[in-house]
């Protein structure tokens, strides 16, 4: 018998071990940007919901332009911001935010990972753990999972291929996103390879077993801006809600974003060049595309210099692994920044790149299988999300209190409050910020 | 820090079936890339140089379902090469291994360099694709098919230039000089009648290879004769031991090459051993150079291009540089990322 859409992980004949541990980090060979300590720090987060530092000290592992930008205030902390457990009570700093008729609790989007790509618990875990924590999490382009279904914070993902879609998928969410593109593999389309396009997966997205699920590089119904926005007016008609388009952050992003924002949209979710694929040709994850912070730098100028950034939202994506990232994105232009990695570590990744073979060691990216020997713990797996949005907002409530600010929509476009070190002029003059000679 | 990172080696392999089990196919990957600038230290120019995803305004193209073409043409559009590779390196080959190699770049399309005399002569339509080291004096009696001469510098251009006038031939020039920045000299080789450059960082020089052909393509493309510009008669050949892989070619040709010979790149690609059959040589270079040519037509489907030489070959505006200094990016012509 097969696994059924109605529940469509846990076979009832199996008796599969239940995960609800985490896993040994392995040592690496090569260079990674997801650091053992960088996990440590998410599982810190997502097993208590306590913070655990104000200031991200993973950084000077890793040259992203990201890691080179610190908050001025950092020089003066000098260490008696370690080894936080708690947000103390006279601390009163909002971090929930509004966009149009969304309301987040927390200025996080859990990032869109399609039901294929992930093996079906974690799609349901991230859309519960955005339910419970007021924040949205975008389904992927893998259709609807049942479950998923339920949850109401969520945002059904419009893309290329078109999986699943239906009025009805497409009314189940509180936003639509126009998937245009991807951070990991800027210009082509989604791909689930076709060892991982079992009977339900076949069900959901409407195409055969065992076949490649290679999604059209482009919208062959978006050719121009003008198409886009036929698009976008057409789905906020059918819907009701509000339309959020993702990008990859390429040569034109601002442009891009303009544009966006110009033909009506809600928002726009930019992808950074680094972030998170279920599978994607390797030569174009690690030759296309731009990083993320300077995309944003950049998007956030045109549009005010083009009167249109008040009511637009930018979503900042990829490679954002901590709070003090994510406030940098804000203090860049961004309004939200989006977990997606980040997310799944804390149920368990523990970064072997193996999600496209099928055999994830974490039963998160795993091929579905009738009689799976052990599945992730949805109640676990849920339990870590929401305690990781927890530990990763208190992380934020201390550093904009740090900073002298009471909301974190006073946080945005705050360039002023940063500094690069260790950058090139080109990226300081892209960035906006100043440039020091080296963190003391 | 070894350029041959473990991830480009076993890309390599993977393509030229040495590994895994689908030769010529694009390796697959996933999660977070954790190559240079930005992860792994970047080492060349090239590691800071990204490419361009297209969208919205200017869709992608799908390599998967929509032809995109490799090929590009040398002297003056005689020479056709179905990608724009050359296989160099093969001194030291035995005679069966450097048939072997021929054989599959010519069942490819794809160039040879041989700095080493052929000890037989092969079929005219082979040799057309044999870039072949010679000297001044060897020229006489040469069979039809391109020469390479070393020019090391503005003097060695000058009697060069005099002594060929001297010979009646009927062969393709090709100037293989060092990395060099001196614009004069690039138009002295074009004014002396060979049709391409080798611009060789194995031969020295007071440049990267980067910078010396976007300066070459630059000085070319100024020179005009008769109203077009020289560039559009002559070729570009970018050749180092550390072009590593088709991103590394994808983007020279984004600086002016139009075709590049990759040394090393092959050699470790197929596991070359001296012991290794001859008919296992061909088959692995022809799957790494199936693979290398896929793996440019989804750089390209993704940067919304379908013809290489017309559409990537010196277009810089595909290319964005993260983290390189200013001056560095006017000298190749490439923005910053995010201007």
């Amino acid at each position: 018998m097969g696994a059924s859409l109605t529940n469509p992980v846990i076979n009832e004949k199996s008796t599969p071990l239940l995960v609800e541990r985490y896993l040994p980090i392995p040592r690496r060979d090569s260079r990674e940007f997801w650091t053992e300590s960088r996990i440590q720090h998410i599982r810190h987060l997502a097993s208590t919901g306590k913070p655990m530092m104000v200031w991200d000290k993973c950084k000077s592992e890793t040259s992203r332009i990201l890691d080179r930008l610190f908050f001025w205030k950092e020089f003066e902390d000098s260490g008696t911001a370690d080894g936080v457990c708690e947000v103390p009570d006279e601390i009163s700093v909002s971090t929930s935010i509004c966009y149009g008729v969304l309301e987040l609790s927390h200025p996080l989007y859990l990032g869109d990972m399609s039901f294929g790509a992930l093996s079906g618990v974690p799609n349901i875990a991230i859309a519960r753990a955005a339910d419970v924590t007021e924040t949205l999490a975008g389904i992927g382009e893998g259709g609807l999972h049942p479950e998923v279904g339920k949850c109401r914070r969520i945002a059904v993902q419009w893309a290329s291929a078109r999986f699943g879609l239906d009025l009805d998928v497409l009314r189940k969410g509180l936003a639509v996103v126009i998937k245009i593109g991807q951070g990991a593999k800027p210009g082509i389309g989604g791909h689930l390879p076709g060892v991982k396009v079992v009977e339900i997966i076949s069900q959901t997205r409407r195409i055969p077993v065992g076949v490649d699920a290679i999604s059209p590089a482009p919208h062959h119904d978006i050719y121009s801006i003008e198409d886009l926005e036929q698009r976008i007016l057409a789905l906020k008609e059918a819907t009701g809600r509000p339309v959020l388009v993702k990008v990859a952050a390429t040569n034109y992003i601002p442009y891009i974003a303009t544009g966006v924002a110009r033909m009506g949209a809600d928002g726009i979710i930019i992808d950074g060049q680094g972030a998170g694929t279920g599978a994607a040709p390797s030569v174009v994850r690690d030759n296309v595309g731009i990083p993320i912070e300077l995309a944003v730098a950049t998007a956030d100028d045109m549009l005010r210099r083009e009167g249109l950034r008040d009511g637009f939202t930018i979503i900042a994506a990829g490679r954002v692994s901590s709070a003090e990232d994510a406030a940098k994105l804000m203090a860049l232009g961004a309004d939200v920044a989006s977990i997606g990695t980040a997310a799944l570590i804390a149920m368990g990744c523990i970064m072997i790149h193996k999600c496209h073979l099928g055999f994830c060691p974490a039963v998160i990216t795993n091929k579905i299988t009738d009689n799976p020997k052990k599945v992730l713990s949805l109640d676990t797996a849920t339990r870590w999300v929401v305690n990781l949005i927890k530990g990763w907002s208190a992380e934020l409530k201390l550093i904009l209190e740090r900073l002298g600010l009471r909301r974190v929509e006073e946080l945005r476009g705050r360039r002023d409050l940063l500094v690069g070190a260790g950058l090139s002029d080109t990226s300081l003059r892209v960035l906006g910020i100043r440039g020091v000679s080296g963190k003391s | 820090m070894s350029i041959w990172r473990r991830d480009i080696v076993s890309n390599l392999r993977l393509l030229a079936g040495v590994e895994g089990k689908n030769p010529g196919e694009p390796p697959i990957a996933s999660m977070g890339a954790s190559n240079p600038p930005l992860i792994e230290r970047p080492l060349f120019i090239l590691d800071h140089i990204v490419s361009d995803g297209a969208q919205v305004t200017r869709p992608s193209i799908d390599p998967y379902r929509e032809p995109t073409e490799t090929e590009i043409y040398l002297f003056g559009g005689e020479l056709r090469l179905t990608m724009p590779i050359i296989i160099g390196g093969l001194t030291g080959a035995d005679a069966q291994h450097l048939e072997a190699v021929i054989l599959a770049c010519f069942r490819m399309g794809v160039g040879v360099h041989l700095e080493q005399p052929l000890s037989r002569y092969p079929h005219k339509h082979v040799r057309e694709l044999i870039l072949l080291e010679a000297t001044v004096g060897e020229l006489h009696g040469q069979e039809s098919g391109p020469l390479v001469f070393r020019i090391n510098g503005v003097e060695e251009l000058t009697s060069i230039n005099h002594a060929l006038k001297s010979f009646e031939h009927n062969n393709r020039l090709i100037a293989r000089t060092p990395c060099l920045s001196n614009h004069d000299f690039y138009l002295g080789v074009a004014k002396s009648g060979f049709q391409a450059v080798i611009i060789d960082e194995d031969l020295g020089g007071e440049e990267s290879l980067e910078v010396a052909l976007s300066e070459a393509d630059h000085a070319l493309k100024k020179l005009t004769i008769d109203g077009l510009p020289v560039r559009y008669h002559i070729g570009l050949i970018a050749a180092s031991d550390r072009i590593r892989s088709s991103s590394d070619i994808f983007k020279l040709g984004g600086l002016g090459a139009d075709a590049c010979i990759i040394r090393n790149a092959w050699r470790i690609g197929v596991d070359y051993k001296r012991e290794m059959p001859s008919h296992l040589l061909s088959e692995r270079i022809e799957n790494l150079l199936i693979g290398i040519q896929r793996e440019i037509k989804l750089l390209m489907g993704a940067a919304g291009v379908s013809s290489y030489q017309s559409s990537i070959v010196g277009n810089r505006e595909l290319f964005r540089a993260i983290d390189l200094p200013q001056h560095v990016c006017e000298r190749l012509g490439v923005r910053p990322a995010g201007e």
